[in-house]
């Protein structure tokens, strides 16, 4: 491949993968113009690994991988999840806020209170609907342990929100009672 | 998935739900970011980071053995003074758990320790074997020999520095002092003959012991050691 073909394909990575990566990014820091700063970083590491990058049904994965250790990054240096659930928690008008007349106030703190690491599964999970395969390879553990961390993280999770263990009948226990 | 409730708590937080890809344009337009990455990469060879890795790969590994290497030597070569001449700690067993006697100085501290432990003895070796090791008070204990080979290290203290002549030296000198002040007035001739009982002793041997000032038989003796030249000087005077 010629470095002009390398550099079309490499424009076309971008394009179909730049606002997955936002979200991706917008779902866990707090300001904007950090998204954009992980978006860039993570396609420049994409164009340094140019040589791993997969078959297109697994770019994004693999995307992923690499967005998910230059977030790691970030958060070494400050904890921005904690400004992001502050943010969310505090800053939204309650008469807007919610989705589908959901109190996200406990959710937010029970996800809040799991540990980092089963809550960037769950994220994952819900987030992303990546499956435990691709989990597996972007965290660089095995798929079986994938299977069993998630199974503990969704427990756990359950725990803290107060619900029984097993199926959720249903979300009446987060909702928010509306005044009439 | 599709029925996981979790999926609808999920969705419930996820504040991107409310943004359409036009949204997300405006935030971050492709042409910028693709601007933005242009700039970036054009001093930067593709698949950059598969050449680097090796290079990056030799350093790592050269520095990680350097450091375990030289933190090896440094703990195998960790090795202390005694502070405290006056106490000899001997342990029944390669452990700071186990039993020990705490005995006064002796010139043979690890024969003291295995007759007083009752240590096995090596058949082989003629001379009493064991280790001696500095504790965290700064005096000295004898441990067993062990299967493991390094006891001080395996127990986190320093090696005795092994230098007994110094350690005689240092316990000739504190005993020589306490040995004066106990007895402030000692006249010169009794004072010698005390020194060099002390030092006949402690093993030591190549010192020279002094005296001067008053010879009088109501003369006392006062005292001063000078370890670097080898030198007890014992100085004789009358009071009033």
């Amino acid at each position: 491949m010629s470095n002009e073909e390398t550099r079309t394909d490499y424009a076309r990575l971008v394009s179909e993968h730049s606002k997955a990566l936002l979200r991706y990014s917008l779902r866990r820091l707090a300001d904007q113009t950090s998204c954009e700063d992980v978006v860039a970083e993570t396609f420049l590491i994409a164009w340094r690994r140019w040589d791993d990058l997969p078959a297109t049904d697994k770019e994004l994965s693999w995307l992923y991988g690499i967005a998910f250790r230059v977030l790691s990054n970030h958060r070494r240096s400050r904890d921005r999840r904690d400004r992001l659930h502050a943010r969310l928690s505090f800053e939204r008008d309650p008469s807007e806020g919610d989705v589908g007349d959901v109190d996200t106030e406990p959710i937010l703190r029970a996800i809040g209170e799991l540990r980092p690491s089963e809550r960037e599964l769950l994220e994952f999970v819900y987030w992303e609907r990546l499956t435990y395969r691709e989990i597996a390879v972007i965290m660089g553990i095995s798929e079986n342990a994938v299977g069993i961390r998630i199974n503990r993280a969704k427990r756990n999770l359950r725990t803290l929100l107060g619900l029984p263990h097993g199926a959720i009948p249903n979300l009446t226990v987060v909702r928010r009672e509306v005044e009439s | 998935m599709k029925n996981d409730p979790l999926q609808k708590i999920f969705e419930s937080i996820d504040f991107t739900n409310d943004l359409s890809d036009v949204d997300l344009e405006v935030m971050l337009p492709t042409e910028r970011l693709l601007d933005r990455l242009d700039n970036a990469i054009d001093n930067q060879p593709v698949g950059l980071f598969r050449r680097r890795i090796w290079r990056r790969t030799v350093v790592i590994t050269t520095t990680t053995v350097l450091v375990l290497a030289g933190t090896a030597a440094a703990i195998s070569l960790h090795r202390g003074p005694v502070h405290d001449v006056t106490r000899l700690s001997c342990f029944a067993k390669a452990s700071l758990a186990s039993s020990a006697d705490v005995i006064a100085y002796t010139n043979h501290p690890l024969s003291a320790c295995q007759s007083l432990m009752r240590w096995p003895s090596i058949p082989a070796s003629p001379s009493p074997s064991g280790s001696l090791c500095v504790l965290s008070n700064g005096s000295l204990a004898g441990f067993p020999p062990s299967r493991k080979g390094q006891v001080c290290a395996e127990l986190g203290l320093a090696v005795f520095d092994g230098h007994l002549a110094n350690l005689r030296v240092a316990a000739f000198e504190q005993s020589t002092q306490n040995y004066f002040t106990h007895h402030p007035c000692m006249t010169p001739a009794v004072a010698r003959q005390d020194v060099q009982g002390q030092l006949k002793k402690y093993g030591i041997s190549g010192w020279r012991v002094q005296v001067s000032g008053s010879k009088s038989k109501s003369a006392c003796a006062t005292l001063s050691i000078q370890v670097p030249s080898r030198l007890v000087d014992i100085v004789g005077f009358v009071f009033g």
